[in-house]
């Protein structure tokens, strides 16, 4: 058991010192595509914590991703914010959404929590579609992303892709091993309870309700920063950052990295990210590629991708047990 | 050997649309006993219980405990109070570890419930006494397992579990030994004997070995209304009782 673990660690670490030396192994173009990985990365992990934890299917949760893609753009824009501040506050806004939202939403589960999350994020979508004079309409915002401001340090200059990429590491990471603890939390803990069985959960003194709530804001809150980081990359945000099909992909990618382990969304961002990068420079049509997958994950491995490679890994360390004797 | 009253029904009525499930019932539970509900299929003892933990909100009629009324609050709300219930169907939670069963219920015991900044490991004393729960009901050595692919009579232990681990003062056991075999059945009888000492046990039950060996205080319910309520030797010579349930000639 333990050994296992110090393997896990090693391998953690040695993933994590790759990801620090990478501007240095792999050109610029390269490393923005490492960008976007780290990104969806972390709306994927935010987004599990709802669908595979807690067993919400939300078909909504571009309204989160593209608050907070929408919130930190006009904060820049209009406050003068630094980049760090302009992130948090993506975070914030998403959570306020949150509440608004959750408040309904959290008392459903099953299909009808589906349906009303994807009816809120149309009702999202159509503000900022609609809104033109606050948000661009279709035409969308762009804002060049500011400095990254360190009291007592100094500014540091973030329009350099290097520079900038070690800022989205470093938060992506930060935000990433938070969720992972929250699942050995308290909350975390109970949030798998009510997945398993909502009814016995009350039976013995839980508010439901409120748990889900308030997982509903933890979740809320990581996509906003994942949505204000994605913006704040492209510098620029439009609808497409709040649209079902944002939702959408977000379920997609998480479905084929696996639902049922910590990791798993990371390894669908990953596949499905360098997918879409190779395969669009062949051909148009590689979303027909993508839902091909999708479907084939559905049908052959509802584990996804990291369920089939632990499979794999539990067999090769079947065999070496077996002939180590 | 009559002692207060710790739970009370006074005029106890469900419907379910135009079907009058419980008519009436008013009984008063004393603290410490042993109290069994007796009745044939359908005479309504699933739904009193539905009623007491608040599953179900009743249609009128009054739920006292403690001298409070707690008629229509929540489950968490009464379960909070002291009163926590088992199930019929086995009703766990199917995809984690027996440890993790009986430790959530042990977390909101302690009221450790919103957390999300503390490693829940760091509340020792909690694994300790998840331990000691689950020595109680015999599952010590199967912590590690996953609770839906446990045996029948472990997930019944675990059931029981579950519900005594808030430490309650009144415990409602709804057929604890329903689909178990004689021995099965007996081994249960001892462990819920152990497990409620010194508790208020409100139990359904079929079997008539383990009603006359567990209870001292016997209610039979017929079609949603007391037939009668005594010691068990009384219910033994009640005529009613004998010719609406006990099948005797």
């Amino acid at each position: 058991m333990t050994h296992y673990r110090i393997w896990n660690w090693l391998f953690l670490i040695s993933f994590l010192a790759l990801l620090a030396f990478l501007p240095g192994l792999i050109p610029e173009f390269s490393l923005n595509v490492v960008i976007t990985m780290l990104i969806y990365s972390l709306f994927a992990i935010a987004f599990n914590i709802l669908f595979g934890q807690a067993g919400l299917l939300s078909f909504g949760h571009a309204a989160y991703f593209g608050t907070g893609a929408y919130t930190s753009i006009l904060v820049y824009k209009h406050f003068g914010l630094s980049l760090f501040p302009g992130i948090l506050a993506g975070g914030v806004f998403s959570v306020l959404l949150g509440v608004i939202f959750g408040v309904f939403v959290v008392r459903l589960s099953g299909m009808p929590f589906a349906l009303l999350s994807l009816a809120f994020n149309m009702l999202i979508y159509a503000v900022a579609e609609k809104w033109r004079t606050f948000t661009g309409g279709e035409d969308g915002i762009a804002m060049q992303r500011p400095d990254l401001f360190i009291p007592g340090f100094g500014s540091i200059d973030m329009f350099p892709t290097v520079n900038f990429y070690y800022f989205v590491l470093i938060i992506v990471v930060l935000c990433i091993a938070y969720c992972w603890w929250f699942t050995k939390t308290p909350l975390g803990r109970i949030n798998v309870c009510i997945r398993e069985n909502e009814e016995r959960a009350g039976f013995v003194g839980y508010n439901t309700y409120t748990t889900k709530l308030l997982v509903y804001l933890v979740c809320a809150f990581f996509c906003g920063v994942a949505g204000a980081l994605a913006s704040s990359f492209d510098e620029f945000v439009s609808t497409s950052m709040i649209n079902m099909v944002k939702s959408g992909d977000i379920l997609i990618t998480t479905f084929v990295g696996g639902l049922g382990i910590f990791w798993g969304p990371i390894a669908g961002v990953c596949f499905l990210t360098y997918l879409n990068d190779t395969l669009s420079s062949f051909t148009k049509h590689w979303v027909l590629i993508q839902g091909a997958i999708f479907i084939a994950v559905v049908m052959y491995a509802p584990d996804g991708i990291s369920g089939l490679l632990l499979r794999i890994k539990n067999r090769l360390f079947d065999r070496f047990k077996i002939e180590k004797g | 050997m009559e002692n207060a009253t710790i739970l009370e029904t006074i005029d106890l009525r469900k419907d379910f649309g135009s079907q009058k499930i419980i008519n009436g019932i008013s009984l008063s539970i004393g603290r410490g006993s042993r109290h069994a509900i007796l009745g044939p299929n359908g005479a309504g003892k699933t739904t009193f219980f539905n009623l007491l933990s608040g599953f179900h909100k009743a249609t009128s009629g009054e739920i006292i405990f403690k001298g409070n009324d707690i008629t229509g609050l929540s489950p968490y709300r009464i379960n909070r109070l002291g009163i926590a219930r088992s199930f019929q169907i086995t009703n766990v939670f199917p995809k984690l570890s027996v440890f993790e069963n009986v430790r959530a219920v042990l977390m909101s015991k302690h009221k450790i419930r919103f957390n999300f900044l503390r490693n829940i490991r760091k509340w020792g004393n909690l694994e300790q006494e998840t331990d000691a729960i689950l020595e109680q009901i015999g599952l010590r050595e199967k912590k590690e397992a996953q609770a839906g692919f446990l045996s029948y009579g472990e997930q019944r232990a675990l059931e029981v579990g579950i519900t005594i681990a808030s430490d309650p003062e009144v415990i409602l056991l709804d057929e604890p030994t329903a689909g178990m075999s004689i021995d099965e059945t007996r081994q249960a009888i001892k462990l819920i004997d152990k497990v409620t000492q010194g508790k208020t046990l409100l139990i359904i039950e079929h079997d008539m070995e383990v009603v006359f060996t567990l209870a001292d205080v016997i209610t039979v319910i017929y079609y949603g209304t007391v037939v009668a309520t005594g010691s068990p030797e009384e219910i033994r010579a009640n005529q009613k009782v004998r010719e609406a349930y006990l099948g005797d000639q």
